[in-house]
């Protein structure tokens, strides 16, 4: 025999898992799968939720408070510098020493000294540039270049001199851009004196360049512009240097023009804001009109610059969904591997169950196998000692036998001997069934051979007798010291059938059956077994003479067939029952009555499964 | 002493030894393959039991309702105790039940009863 590992399942090595295998990472996959798509569904519903916020804030807060704050400071600061100039203007315009001394004629040299000196100071300190020019004469005098040149008429660089005159305006303002020099200059002429009998023009010149450098400070990305714009829609000043002096109309779609110029011409100076689309996207355009003057500065930004921030934002949340997706699937891995070992475990302890199970039953199929065989082939041996249908067929004038152990083999039997003048039937029930049994019938059987050949026994009573004797020898009965191991004996019904007609019954603890016409006649046998501790056959213990009639049938059926549970309550089929079926088969022929008794029986059990060894025997001797 | 209880099964019956109440009883049917290794432990506890009750009363109810030959001879063993546990002077009172619609139980009750000279009455229920 293949001894079993004893072995612990750690000790095992771990089968594979085969199936279990794609189910476990199925199982673990989906988890993690679902986890994550939660996780980044509501990674995704806050960074949307949160990039919409932002969006409309930052929106909201470009067009309600960035373009304002931008557009009314750069307004301020130029409205400041042109009130300014406007007011040392007239300061220096309105001197009445200079007026008298222009309408003069400029002929006070000691005047002029101090009037030369008297400009190149302002002009230093403020830095200006200041100049005057003389209706009478003509001159025009700045701090850098001392009566430069005398206007003419028809000289369109002078052209402003007389423009300004003839405009009756105490104040106007000129813008000159020279783009060799990169030099944006604002003018502000004043006319000296009655503003309807002036007599010249006077004002300083403002460098508003360094405006456009300030413009540089307030630009928002790469995309936004600052314009400085006249009323004609001619860009004075720009951030970028190329745009200056340009049409603002190249720059923007004409609709948003004309309402910037429209809006100009109704003096408004509140900021206005307005959103348009053009081909590179949404824009936010703000503008606002000069206090001090009818320029307007128009500041545009694209929406994608404005949302510059929110770009971050959304790469943030994108590189934040990365993150955790790899977090998420690293600890789920973790996390859900955790959770599936012990499934995992459970599964691999199956398969390992299964596998020894599978095992084992090969092996006990094995055995079984073996053990089957040697039964089955232990059947032969005992149907071997059972006297061929030949033997009875010669013995008996008809006659049927049911012999039906309830395993392969068992403990009944029966045995028939012809001796010199007649012939010996005995049926026994040994105790057991089964192998024991058999064994039981094999060592009964060779002691039946010794006591009929040895004593020349045809006495059934003495038979009976014989067989007590020399079995409880035989199975150490006689020693009390194994008193009280097992106490294993038979019963048997013995007849002698003599040539002379004559069958003489011994039993013990089995019935001889007679039916004679419709009359059934038990002979009890007597009531103890064979071969038992206490198996005692006393005085009374005396065998039946019959005379055997001719049609006579005798049965003899061990305990298997009346002790058989079946019928409605389970109850034993009983022997009342079976003296019942023997009259109500009388007319039967013997073979016919077996068939018969054995279906009686098989529909009595019904379900249930046969409780004892069974053997019937029918015969007729005349 | 303590009681013997064992559950009923399909080849062996109910035991209800019960030393407190001093009733034992024996219910169902008994076709084990190995009677014996079944039965000893009852013998051997009553062997215990009844040496100790003499001069007391033992209620004992047996109801059988199929036994094989070994089985029988292991119920006679049982009886056999009985019987000198009341030679010894205990009171055994032995009511041996038998269902009146089986003939099998009340022919194995009268076979039974037959050796022994207790006090042995068979109920028909």
């Amino acid at each position: 025999m293949r001894l079993k590992k004893g072995c612990t399942l750690g000790s095992m090595k771990r089968p594979e898992l085969g199936k279990y295998e794609k189910i476990i990472n199925e199982g673990t996959m989906n988890v993690i799968f679902f986890a994550s798509f939660i996780i980044i569904v509501a990674i995704l519903i806050t960074g949307i939720s949160n990039y919409t916020i932002v969006r409309n804030e930052l929106i909201n807060k470009l067009q309600k408070q960035d373009l304002n704050y931008i557009l009314k400071s750069i307004s301020a600061q130029i409205d400041g510098r042109i009130d300014k100039a406007k007011e040392t203007s007239l300061i220096i315009a309105d001197s009445p020493e200079t007026i008298k001394w222009f309408a003069d004629g400029e002929v006070d040299y000691k005047y002029e000294e101090m009037f030369i000196q008297q400009i190149k100071s302002i002009a230093e300190t403020l830095h200006y540039t200041v100049f005057f020019g003389n209706k009478r004469t003509g001159h025009y005098w700045t701090n850098s270049k001392l009566l430069t040149d005398t206007m003419v008429k028809d000289d369109p660089a002078d052209r402003w001199f007389f423009d300004s005159i003839a405009s009756g305006q105490k104040i106007t303002l000129n813008i000159d851009r020279n783009n060799e020099l990169n030099q944006t200059n604002l003018w502000i002429n004043t006319l000296m004196g009655d503003s309807k009998k002036p007599t010249g023009v006077a004002g300083v010149g403002v460098d508003l360049q360094d405006i456009s450098t300030e413009f540089s400070n307030y630009k928002i990305g790469n995309t936004s512009n600052l314009w400085l714009v006249d009323s004609r829609g001619k860009i004075s000043i720009a951030e970028d240097a190329e745009q200056s002096g340009g049409k603002l109309s190249d720059y923007l779609p004409e609709n948003v023009y004309d309402n910037i110029m429209k809006d100009i011409s109704h003096k408004n100076d509140k900021p206005e804001i307005l959103s348009y689309t053009d081909k590179s996207g949404q824009v936010d355009l703000a503008f606002q009109k000069l206090k001090s003057c009818d320029w307007v500065l128009v500041f545009q930004i694209n929406r994608s610059e404005t949302l510059g921030l929110l770009n971050s934002i959304m790469v943030s949340t994108l590189a934040t969904i990365a993150a955790v997706l790899v977090l998420i699937l690293i600890i789920f891995y973790l996390v859900s591997s955790k959770i599936a070992n012990p499934y995992k475990r459970a599964v691999q302890f199956s398969v390992e169950l299964e596998k020894e199970i599978e095992e084992r039953t090969a092996e006990i199929s094995e055995k079984n196998l073996k053990i089957m065989e040697s039964i089955n082939y232990a059947k032969t041996i005992q149907e071997s000692i059972l006297p061929s249908d030949d033997i009875l067929q010669r013995v008996f004038n008809d006659y049927f036998v049911l012999w039906r152990p309830r395993d392969i083999v068992g403990g009944d039997f029966y045995w028939l001997k012809e001796v010199a003048n007649g012939t010996i039937l005995v049926v026994g029930d040994c105790t057991g069934h089964g192998v024991p049994g058999a064994l039981m019938t094999m060592a009964v059987n060779s002691i039946l051979s010794n006591i009929i050949i040895e004593e020349e026994a045809i006495n059934p009573v003495f038979i009976i007798q014989e067989l007590n004797r020399k079995l409880k020898a035989a199975l150490n009965k006689e020693n009390s010291a194994h008193s009280n191991s097992t106490d294993d004996g038979l019963d048997a019904a013995i007849c002698y059938c003599d040539n002379k007609g004559k069958l003489y019954f011994a039993g013990a603890r089995i019935n001889l059956y007679m039916l004679r016409g419709e009359q059934v006649t038990r002979y009890v046998g007597y009531k103890c077994g064979i071969g038992y501790i206490k198996s005692d056959f006393t005085s009374d213990f005396i065998e039946e003479e019959i005379a055997v009639m001719r049609g006579d049938r005798f049965y003899i059926t061990t305990d298997g067939y009346v002790d058989q549970n079946g019928g409605s309550h389970g109850y034993s089929f009983g022997k009342s029952q079976f003296k019942e079926i023997i009259l109500r088969s009388s007319s039967l022929s013997m073979i016919k009555q077996g068939v018969f008794f054995q279906e009686e029986l098989d529909h009595y059990r019904g379900q249930n499964s046969q409780r004892d060894d069974i053997t019937v025997i029918g015969f007729e001797i005349i | 002493m303590e009681s013997l209880y064992i559950k009923e099964s399909k080849s062996t019956p109910l035991v209800d030894f019960n030393a407190i109440n001093d009733k034992l009883i024996i219910k169902g049917q008994s076709y084990p393959e190995d009677s014996f290794a079944f039965f000893k432990p009852l013998l051997e506890w009553l062997k215990e039991y009844l040496f100790g009750k003499v001069g007391q009363e033992v209620g004992i109810e047996i109801t059988i309702t199929y036994t094989n030959t070994s089985s029988s001879k292991c119920i006679m063993m049982i009886l056999d105790l009985i019987e000198s546990a009341y030679e010894k002077g205990v009171i055994t009172r032995l009511k041996w039940i038998c269902n009146e619609h089986n003939e099998y139980e009340l022919e194995c009750a009268e076979e039974f009863k037959e050796d022994y000279t207790f006090p042995f009455e068979i109920v028909l229920v």
